[in-house]
């Protein structure tokens, strides 16, 4: 009995252990259960903690991005708005040029109507003028053929008597032939080879061809050209003989070198020329001699085409080989002397013709007749203004300051007298006539013999401007040795590193990213910048390396505190969200200032200082 | 001096045609005899080109720009500075009227600006204004109505595109005709020599100047087998990039840029150069030296020509 109660009592205590020891086990797995529990809420809270931090810091920057983008954003709406309303301020200019422009148009074709008709009323009278002549002329030659024949058969009566001393003629005896003024001539048809055409449009207006030379330094011909005239109502650009030609000043359009000239010199030279549906025709009539005078007189430099040789002027003198002895002989009549002679050796003198240089003639010489080949070269005794030098402006208008010489062409008598504005004229040593005022500024009259002309000098109109002359997509366009925003408005010009292109101004919110260009490497360039930056801060301040990178001073102006966001609208909200985060970032970086001057420093401090004052005042609200 | 008074004449009519310039060139440098031998374009140039060329690069006139096409028009009178050891250079471009300058040489003088004048042949008076800082010189300009542009070189080089091969949706095609005269440039020899148009559309790369003798003449890059309208210096600066034919020659001590006259470099880079002395290149033999250009200037235009620095 006493065995079983104490195996009772044994297996008793064994449970009691067992219970006890399982508790125990059970009671330790809790503790350890929650510690478990208490360290991974720790590590979760941890975690939790770190990625509210990671996200506040993400959201930190992309709002600082976002207001970088904005105010990008902002600056090109910017400059969009100043583009669209430059166009459309151009647009309408370019409405009232075009009504204007119509305007003239319908004047302008009235007045070419009223041209063409008179022209053609002239040439109507010209070809009548031209068939007396003709007639004239042949009358003449049967005439002086008539008479050398009677001379001839008198002198061979006359054989054996003493020859008689010559009476001195105004022109050395010559063949007659025709000389065509240089004024337009009837349709004639063509000789040679060129193509033929006829006059068919009667509302056609005949214009001169004149002749242009430009002698090279070598002494031979630079350019031989011929120079279509231009009249009041034409149009600035028209086609000549297919090929566009531009008008070269008011009185002709531009030169046309020629080649073979020599040979298209043989026959009438005639061009055609459009514009729309108007004609006209031009004509240089074939002869055997042509005048060209200095630019002075003729208008064309070096040397233009002009109808006789102009007393006391100088000339070119382009003649057939076979006119050489009269055509010497004449200009000896006229007072030349040291001319020279070029033949077609020369470079440029075309085949078949001579070149006369350096034609001064000083003594008016009587013509024969009308039609008399070398009338053209005997001077007239008219008088004529000659204006030389000077910067002309237009035909008789001259910069003030730098006046013309005023001459006179033709043979001037004792009696000869000037009057300028009604003051009587005085030569100067040179020549010319002056008289008190004659080279104020504005209009003035010169009288002269029984004649009257006006000549004006002007003052130069400095209204300038600037222009987008050279623009290569880059913002900015070139004119002469500035640049300028291509936008028109009045932005800043910076130079800037490339390595520091974010640009702080000292107002909250002007804030502004360079785009640099990636093709060239270079250690600054010059931007341009809506506003006058004071700070040139790296790319990404918050990650610049502090080893090399360098807050640059562009300009020292005090921060300008900020009034009032609250109304402000979301752009300039942003755009002083990124000034702020700009210069906090940087600051916080400590990076360092690449002129470390005491001014310098306290600059930046006051600019970190309302940074900071800003952030915490106005945070919420801007929010 | 003729240019002067040709650059007056530039002023006073604001705008133009090509041919009314070269009769204004005939009518003023007539009395002078002032003329030089057509030559070549790797040589002395005629004197309306010489004086075209130097008036567009000291940035007086704009020619064949945009809005002068077929011309020239004036640019309004600005002061280019550009910065020096000794302080802050201005050279004075654009129109000028007697007015005008005179105006500005009393405003320089009262300012403490020092004033020079120089002349050259085929340029007007180089006028150029020292002074210690940016700030006098633009001063100068507020009180005279100038534009003023600071570090002038830099700014201009800033905004031009470097010499690179064009992309190929901007090809063209050669002028059609047969009276096209047609040259070829020699890499090697650094020549024009004359070819056909057969031989130009045959070629895979080069460069191509067709010449008419009423037209302006045309340069035409063959590149990859298509066919580009280029200017004349930015075609020859891709083809010599490509034939490594090194160019530029400075020396830092003289602050000089030398380089062969036929491979003159773009006008607008050029003119970069030019301001920095205020006067155009020298020329001997062949060759144009710019002056007072600094190592900055000098390395920003190397590497808008694609040239290495010798």
């Amino acid at each position: 009995m006493t065995k079983f109660f104490l195996l009772v009592l044994l297996g008793l205590a064994g449970v009691a252990a067992w219970a006890w020891s399982s508790g125990h086990r059970v009671k330790k797995q809790l503790a350890q259960q929650k510690e478990h529990e208490d360290a991974r809420l720790k590590a979760e809270a941890k975690r939790l903690a770190e990625e509210k931090k990671s996200a506040r810091l993400a959201a930190e920057i992309k709002a600082q991005e976002d207001a970088r983008l904005k105010a990008e954003v902002e600056a090109k709406r910017l400059a969009e708005e100043l583009r669209l309303a430059e166009a459309n301020a151009k647009a309408e200019a370019q409405a009232r040029e075009d009504a204007r422009l119509k305007a003239e148009a319908e004047a302008q074709a009235k007045s070419e109507a009223r041209l063409a008709a008179e022209a053609e009323a002239k040439r109507v009278a010209e070809e009548r003028r031209q068939a007396e002549a003709d007639e004239k002329t042949r009358l003449a030659a049967e005439e002086e053929a008539q008479r050398l024949k009677e001379e001839t058969a008198k002198d061979e009566e006359t054989l054996n008597q003493p020859a008689e001393e010559a009476n001195p003629e105004p022109i050395p005896p010559s063949k007659p032939r025709d000389y065509r003024p240089l004024a337009p001539v009837s349709p004639t048809t063509r000789q040679g080879g060129g193509p033929t055409r006829t006059n068919r449009q009667p509302q056609n207006v005949s214009l001169e061809l004149r002749l242009q030379i430009d002698f090279g330094r070598d002494g031979g011909v630079k350019t031989l050209a011929l120079v279509p005239e231009r009249r009041d109502g034409m149009p600035k650009q028209i086609e000549i003989e297919g090929s566009r030609r531009n008008e070269w000043n008011d009185n002709y359009y531009d030169a046309v070198p020629a080649e073979n000239l020599g040979d298209c010199l043989q026959h009438n030279v005639e061009w055609r020329g459009r514009s729309g549906t108007r004609f006209w025709r031009w004509v240089l009539s074939r002869r055997e001699i042509h005048v060209l005078a200095s630019g002075d007189v003729s208008g064309l430099y070096q040397f233009g085409s002009v109808p006789c040789l102009v007393l006391d002027a100088d000339h070119a003198v382009l003649a057939a080989v076979s006119l050489r002895e009269d055509v010497e002989a004449a200009l000896g009549v006229a007072g030349c002397s040291n001319f020279m002679v070029l033949d077609e050796t020369t470079p440029g003198v075309p085949s078949g013709w001579l070149l006369f240089r350096d034609v001064k003639p000083t003594r008016a010489v009587q013509r024969r007749d009308e039609a008399h080949i070398l009338n053209a070269l005997c001077p007239l005794r008219d008088i004529m203004p000659h204006y030389v030098g000077g910067i002309r402006l237009t035909r008789r208008t001259w910069l003030a300051g730098f006046p013309p010489r005023i001459h006179f062409t033709g043979e001037l008598e004792e009696s000869f007298s000037v009057m300028i504005d009604g003051h009587p004229a005085q030569r100067a040593p040179d020549g010319a006539f002056e008289a008190t005022g004659w080279d104020d500024v504005g209009p003035h009259d010169l009288w002269y013999g029984d004649g009257r002309e006006t000549f004006a000098l002007e003052t130069i109109d400095e209204n300038w401007e600037r222009w987008h002359a050279h623009d290569f997509g880059t913002g900015a366009a070139i004119c002469g040795g500035s640049i300028h925003h291509v936008a028109g408005a009045r932005w800043q010009q910076v130079r800037v590193p490339v390595s520091n292109p974010l640009l702080v101004g000292a107002r909250p919110g002007e804030v502004f990213f360079c785009v640099m260009r990636g093709d060239v490497r270079c250690e600054f360039v010059t931007v341009l910048v809506p506003f006058t930056p004071v700070w040139a801060l790296p790319p990404d301040p918050a990650f610049a390396n502090k080893q090399t990178s360098r807050i640059v001073l562009l300009n020292s102006a005090d921060p300008i505190p900020l009034v009032e966001i609250r109304n402000a609208n979301s752009g300039a909200r942003h755009s002083v969200r990124a000034w702020i985060s700009t210069i906090r970032r940087a600051g916080c970086k400590q990076l360092a200032l690449e002129t470390e001057t005491n001014s310098a420093k306290d600059l930046w401090r006051n600019y970190r200082n309302l940074a900071k004052h800003l952030a915490k005042q106005n945070w919420r609200a801007m929010q | 001096m003729k240019a002067n008074e040709l650059l007056l004449w530039l002023s006073a009519r604001h705008e133009g045609s090509w041919q009314q310039f070269r009769a204004a060139v005939d009518e003023l440098h007539l009395d002078n005899g002032e003329n030089v031998p057509n030559q070549d374009d790797d040589g002395e140039l005629p004197l309306h080109q010489r004086l075209r060329l130097n008036f567009e690069l000291l940035a007086h006139v704009e020619f064949f720009a945009h809005d002068c096409e077929d011309g020239w028009r004036i640019v309004p009178p600005t002061l280019a500075a550009h910065p020096m050891a000794s302080g802050v250079r201005a050279v004075f471009c654009g129109a000028r009227s007697p007015a005008l300058q005179a105006r500005v040489l009393s405003a320089a003088s009262d300012l403490g600006c020092k004033v020079e004048v120089l002349n050259q042949f085929g340029v007007p008076d180089v006028l150029r204004f020292t002074a210690s800082d940016v700030a006098t010189l633009a001063k100068l300009t507020e009180q005279t109505g100038l534009h003023f542009q600071a570090d002038a070189p830099l700014a201009i080089l800033s905004h031009l595109p470097p010499c690179d091969p064009p992309r190929r949706q901007n090809s063209s095609e050669f002028p059609t005709g047969d009276e096209w005269n047609i040259h070829e440039f020699d890499t090697t020899a650094l020549a024009w020599s004359q070819t056909d148009r057969r031989k130009a559309r045959a070629a895979r790369t080069g460069m191509f100047r067709f010449r008419h003798r009423f037209h302006r003449p045309s340069y035409f890059l063959r590149w990859s087998g298509a066919t580009f309208k280029v200017p004349r210096a930015v075609g020859l600066y891709i083809l010599l990039k490509r034939s490594r034919q090194d160019l530029l020659i400075y020396d830092a001590l003289t602050q000089t840029l030398r380089v062969k006259a036929i491979c003159r470099p773009p006008k607008l880079l050029e003119r970069a150069l030019a301001l920095c002395s205020g006067l155009p290149p020298a020329y001997d033999s062949a060759i144009l030296t710019y002056a007072d250009v600094p190592p900055e200037i000098e390395r920003h235009a190397a590497d808008l020509l694609r040239q290495p620095l010798r």
